[in-house]
């Protein structure tokens, strides 16, 4: 698969999940509680060095406010635009009213690698729920998750072949990966800007363990009302 | 829903099936060997094989069998002895299957041989391993090695369980032969710079493939090959020592054996002074970490031992610098007779 099909899907896959946001948005805009919308920007290791730019907003849905957002992550290393993720997420509270709340997360990725050994994009799926204390300026939540690969298509490059596995075979892969993750999230608050840390350790479905097995990211983001 | 919206959704699905369907072979299975790996002797028939200590190895044997035998040792651990053919081509009228029958094989959990998981993958059923291979194929006298690498510690740790088994050993740049050299040189092993492009390609490749099992553990394992260990491997764009699958479980879990609370606790020179006859060593001009200076401290643990150098080529010598090498290996062997 060439770069420019994989950038193509990439792109219709992000249009595509803007248009199902914008029917959240225009359900009930006007109950929603913080209106508006943020940016942010997030370093740290998950699971790759990286950076992660973004923008979210808050949306009402069936009588309650939902947090949707989209964001751009690359990856350090080499500085192109071989290796990206583009997610669009959703955080929706389902227990709790004041302080205490769990809440979910649900989230769809496209990813683009190219490495020694194969080019590849992959459709992912996150699901997660975050549960703690959440007051006016900070927050503490517990939170776990799990995101799958569920489309992944590859196409294993020359070198690969040359040298290791001249039969290796390209195509769609599916269900090849899994990650769970359990740590904590916390925030605080210096209106307009909220600081925001994530952290815990990660593991897969099978025996092999992760490097890194942990995940660890400080963001910051900007309130733009 | 709206109708831009029952567009999407259909333009998702279609994508979807789109995905599905775009390769002949429809959805293909990570886990299935011969997808993203080469098969094993389980998947294979057609590959050889022999059964020993509860496992499946692939070997194969070349030469006259009424020759000594000669053990040709791998490194990694977990890599193959595809790197190592072309010690077996002929090289000034001679090759090494002149004099020896050489038997070549993938270690335990290694290259094409069957996986294993945590518990079989010891440096005891290692130990087992080779003392039953050189029973097999020479159980009336004892065996010549060469070792690359790991192999020439998995050498040293058969002359030093077994001394009277061994006729001789070349090793070419062992591996710390024990805890004192290995916490030496751990740092050094691998390029751990976690802003390096291969690195973070590693960790990045999780987004499309996890190590659930061996398949896609030794896949990912592919990921370090060309850059993980600058200061070993030369020439990786260009002719590197090529291998046909890196055994992910048995290079993690077999080095985990030889470590306890974080620290190095294995000896592969302890009974040494039991092994009289000389070992050559070998080392590459321009290996970085475990070159001329580190071989010349280890020969040290053996009562008798000489050093060889072989100029401008680094750890892969076996393979880039084939030629020398054998001439080294013949002229030690023809030495010992």
């Amino acid at each position: 698969m060439s770069v420019l099909t994989r950038t193509a899907i990439v792109i219709a896959f992000f249009c595509m999940s803007l248009l199902f946001v914008a029917e959240a948005q225009v359900y009930n805009p006007q109950q929603s509680e913080l209106g508006g919308g943020r940016v942010f920007l997030s370093l740290g290791l998950d699971p790759a060095v990286q950076m992660t730019l973004g923008y979210s907003h808050d949306v009402d849905c069936f009588n309650r406010t939902l947090r949707v957002g989209y964001d751009l992550t690359l990856p350090a290393g080499k500085a192109d635009l071989n290796d990206l993720r583009l997610r669009w997420w959703s955080i929706a509270p389902l227990l709790g009213e004041q302080d205490w709340r769990v809440q979910g997360i649900i989230g769809l990725s496209a990813v683009t690698t190219e490495n020694d050994t194969y080019d590849g994009i992959s459709f992912g799926m996150d699901l997660g729920a975050q549960a703690g204390m959440y007051k006016p300026d900070w927050s503490v939540a517990a939170e776990f998750g799990f995101t799958k690969s569920m489309f992944t298509h590859v196409s294993h490059n020359d070198w690969y072949r040359d040298y290791i596995y001249a039969d290796a075979k390209d195509g769609w892969y599916g269900g090849a990966g899994g990650v769970w993750r359990f740590g904590l999230a916390a925030s605080y608050s210096f209106d307009p800007v909220d600081l925001e840390l994530r952290g815990g350790l990660r593991t897969g479905e099978g025996e092999g363990m992760l490097i890194p097995p942990m995940y660890l990211t400080l963001g910051a983001a900007y309130n733009l009302n | 829903m709206s109708k831009i919206n029952k567009y999407a959704a259909m333009a998702l699905v279609m994508l979807a099936v789109n995905m599905m369907t775009a390769c002949d072979d429809g959805i293909l299975d990570p886990a299935e060997a011969g997808n993203l790996v080469p098969k094993t002797v389980m998947e294979d028939a057609a590959l050889p094989a022999i059964e020993m200590n509860g496992s499946r190895f692939h070997l194969e044997t070349f030469g006259d069998a009424a020759n000594p035998v000669l053990i040709i040792l791998h490194g990694g651990p977990g890599s193959d002895y595809r790197g190592l053919m072309r010690l077996l081509d002929r090289y000034d009228g001679y090759s090494l299957t002149d004099s020896f029958y050489v038997v070549m094989w993938d270690q335990r959990g290694a290259g094409l041989s069957q996986r294993h998981d945590k518990d079989a993958l010891t440096l005891d059923n290692y130990r087992e391993d080779i003392r039953l291979l050189a029973e097999r194929f020479s159980p009336d006298r004892p065996v010549y090695l060469l070792g690359h690498s790991w192999g020439g510690m998995y050498a040293t740790l058969m002359i030093n369980s077994f001394p009277q088994r061994v006729a001789g050993a070349v090793l070419f740049e062992p591996g710390p032969l024990n805890a004192d050299f290995y916490e030496e040189v751990r740092d050094d092993i691998i390029d751990l710079d976690f802003f390096s492009e291969w690195l973070n390609d590693w960790a990045w490749s999780q987004q499309f493939f996890t190590p659930d099992e061996h398949a896609r553990m030794d896949f990912e394992r592919t990921l370090g090959a060309r850059s993980a260990q600058p200061h070993f491997h030369r020439r990786m764009d260009v002719d590197p020592m090529p291998y046909w699958r890196q055994g992910a479980a048995v290079s993690t879990y077999l080095v985990e054996d030889g470590i306890e609370d974080g620290k190095a606790v294995y000896d592969f020179t302890s009974n040494l002074s039991a092994f009289n006859t000389k070992v050559r060593f070998v080392a590459g001009s321009l290996t970085e970490v475990i070159g001329k200076e580190f071989q010349q401290r280890q020969m040290q643990k053996f009562p008798a031992s000489d050093l060889r150098i072989i100029d401008g080529y680094g750890h892969d010598m076996v393979w880039h610098a084939a030629a020398q090498s054998v001439a080294i290996a013949r002229d030690y062997f023809e030495s010992l007779r």
